[in-house]
């Protein structure tokens, strides 16, 4: 290997592991955020909840249409809002909307945070079952908002909750690949984006580029030394959360890999783009969080984008944030590989290899 | 008058001797920043070996004309010609053989004086032994497992001069190399400076202090609003421009001549306006 180039990549090492603050962000906060998270989760966030109704031979489909149909009235009752607009019952009633699904749908729905919980029929003698994650204060507040409204209590209605523990649908199980995926986008467009800007306000790039270095070589550099970094910080938070809370990877461990090398392939293209031209910290600043700040909201990171009105969906499927978030929950949670992740792991590759063409062709170097 | 005698000089008549063997041509180079005329149809050329002070105050045109020389800056017209090859076409080959000291640079504040320069060696293809050279040349030594963060600002610029001179350069352009330094500081640049004269290094090094052009230069090219007012040693300026400078003289009770007075004659303003 070329000399200035280990030299180039020893240098960002030496500068990230020279700032303890860095450190601190770039490791620490992600584990106490997921602690936090995964521990203490539970907030209405005001968006549609989604229940899936599971059909089976006792509970057929006209059975949970019924039902939901029951649900909806008394849902639409106990919201003011929809009762005083005179709609009566409707698909959202009450900001909740069901949706009839086989077991395997359900559970499914449930991994991909389409649906915070699901119904099924009780055993004969009781009413519904609601099975859900306990520790998830979205799926908690669901089931009290629908069993209040249909009366109050299980007791009253007859009603049970199994606390559902299926590797996979718990909230931390839904965190934790949100999370490392936002990690590498963070880490991505301030470790290169910012540390670029920052060399060109410094007036160092300039002094570089006038001499015999490769251009090409020395971002190369800088995306090697962040992929290490990345791969390090990747594997202390999913360590933690696999002896701390038992996440695990139910799919390809390689087609993961792939995708993590996608996600910092797309973002270090995003980075130089972004890191293009400004000379001014302000600017730069803003750049990067006007990137960074509405994935983290949109992608579905913290609570599932599926509760955002479908006409903003296809939008927020797009973002490389949430093709990464997606791609990975899909291997960690659902068993997927190569086959399932394929598609979007190109796909990142090729938004980074545009954004990279971009930012070069407009690059300032001097 | 004396400005257009010496727009008049700017062809530089009495040098043509000297330049058969030209470290750079710059000929008819112009650049304008909006409504500034930085550069206005500057040509000058360089002999090899030789040490050049580009003089002149702020805003005179002369960290836009050694930035163009350096191929940082492209000219709006015009050419530069360094040992006769050009930008467009040679950049790699010039790179490898100009060293170069920006007006302002900013190292990484916890890299160490010695990682610097070796990192800065490793882009010119050089190996281990140039760091601890140049450390030496540049009186670092001691300072070779320092921080940049806590070198003075003279150890700064010294620095700067170190990474200028780690590819051995066949031309060093320098950008005001020792402004802000404390006379102490200034010498041991110049000191610095005046020992590659004997390794044929060529110099061009812009400043606004006349007495490091007089110390170091053999040729001085007065600039001012972009252009270039005189052109020539010491001497041949005070031959030239003796008689207005002997009057800026007398308005100031100096005994001797000076570059200061000549640069006065010319500009009708001090180097430090």
């Amino acid at each position: 290997m070329n000399r200035a180039f280990r030299n180039l990549v020893a240098l960002q090492f030496k500068e990230f592991f020279r700032e303890p603050e860095i450190i601190f962000w770039a490791f620490v906060l992600p584990i106490v955020l997921a602690w936090l998270l995964g521990v203490a989760i539970g907030s209405s966030n005001g968006l549609t909840r989604t229940v899936g109704a599971v059909e089976s031979d006792e509970a057929p489909r006209e059975y949970w249409e019924e039902w939901i149909a029951n649900a909806q009235a008394a849902l639409a009752a106990a919201a003011p809002d929809t009762a005083a607009a005179g709609e009566g019952a409707r698909d959202d009633a009450g900001g909740i909307s069901f949706r009839v699904l086989s077991r395997d749908e359900a559970i499914l729905a449930l991994k991909k945070g389409k649906i915070s919980l699901f119904v099924e029929r009780g055993p004969a003698g009781e009413g519904v079952r609601y099975s859900f994650d306990p520790r998830n204060g979205e799926a908690r507040m669901t089931h009290l908002l629908v069993e209040s409204a249909l009366g109050g209590g299980g007791a009253a209605t007859g009603n049970t909750v199994a606390a559902l523990e299926v590797q996979g649908t718990r909230y931390i199980d839904y965190l934790v690949p949100g999370l490392l995926a936002m990690d590498i986008m963070s880490s991505v467009l301030w470790g290169i984006g910012w540390v670029l800007i920052e060399i060109r306000i410094k007036k160092l790039l300039r002094r570089m580029a006038a001499t015999p270095m490769h251009k090409s070589m020395f971002l190369f550099s800088h995306f090697t030394a962040r992929l290490i970094v990345n791969a390090i910080e990747f594997l202390a938070l999913f360590l933690f959360a696999r002896w701390y809370f038992g996440v695990r990877v139910q799919g390809s461990v390689p087609a993961l890999v792939a995708v993590f090398i996608a996600g910092s392939v797309a973002f270090t293209g995003i980075a130089i783009f972004v890191s293009s031209r400004t000379a001014n910290p302000r600017v730069g600043n803003g750049l990067i969080n006007a990137v960074t700040f509405p994935m983290m909201l949109l992608s579905g990171i913290f609570f599932s984008y599926n509760q955002f009105p479908e006409w903003s969906i296809k939008f927020v499927k797009v973002l490389p944030l949430t093709m990464l978030a997606d791609a990975m929950r899909s291997i960690f949670n659902e068993g997927a590989g190569f086959a399932e992740v394929g598609v979007p792991a190109l796909i990142l590759v090729a938004v980074g290899c545009v954004f990279f063409a971009a930012g070069m062709k407009m690059y300032k170097w001097y | 008058m004396i400005r257009r005698a010496a727009r008049a000089a700017d062809s530089a008549e009495s040098h043509e001797d000297r330049f058969v063997n030209a470290m750079i041509t710059v000929s008819n180079v112009r650049k304008h920043f909006k409504d500034v005329r930085a550069v206005d149809g500057v040509t000058l050329e360089f002999a090899k070996g030789s040490y050049v002070a580009l003089l002149g105050p702020n805003g005179a045109g002369k960290t836009t004309l050694v930035e163009m020389i350096e191929g940082i800056q492209k000219p709006d017209s015009g050419e530069i010609r360094i040992l006769g090859r050009g930008w467009a076409r040679d950049e790699r080959y010039l790179r490898g053989v100009l060293g170069v000291a920006l007006q302002e640079t900013n190292f990484i504040d916890k890299i160490t004086v010695g990682e610097t320069l070796d990192l800065f060696a490793s882009f010119f293809g050089r190996g281990r032994d140039a760091a601890p050279r140049i450390l030496e040349l540049i009186r670092l030594t001691e300072k070779r497992r320092s921080y940049v963060m806590n070198l003075s600002h003279g150890m700064r610029q010294r620095l700067s001069l170190g990474i200028a001179l780690i590819n051995d350069p066949e031309i060093l352009i320098l950008d005001e190399p020792t402004t802000g330094l404390d006379p102490n500081a200034r010498r041991e640049v110049w000191d610095v400076l005046r020992g590659l004269r004997s390794r044929g290094t060529s110099l061009l090094l812009t400043t606004h202090y006349m007495e490091e052009a007089e110390t170091l230069c053999d040729d001085i090219v007065i600039m001012d609003r972009g252009r270039v007012l005189a052109r020539g040693t010491i001497d041949e300026l005070a031959a030239r421009y003796g008689d207005e400078a002997r009057t800026v003289r007398r308005r100031r009770e100096s005994r001797a001549v000076s570059l200061d007075d000549i640069f006065v004659a010319l500009t009708g303003r001090h180097l430090d306006e």
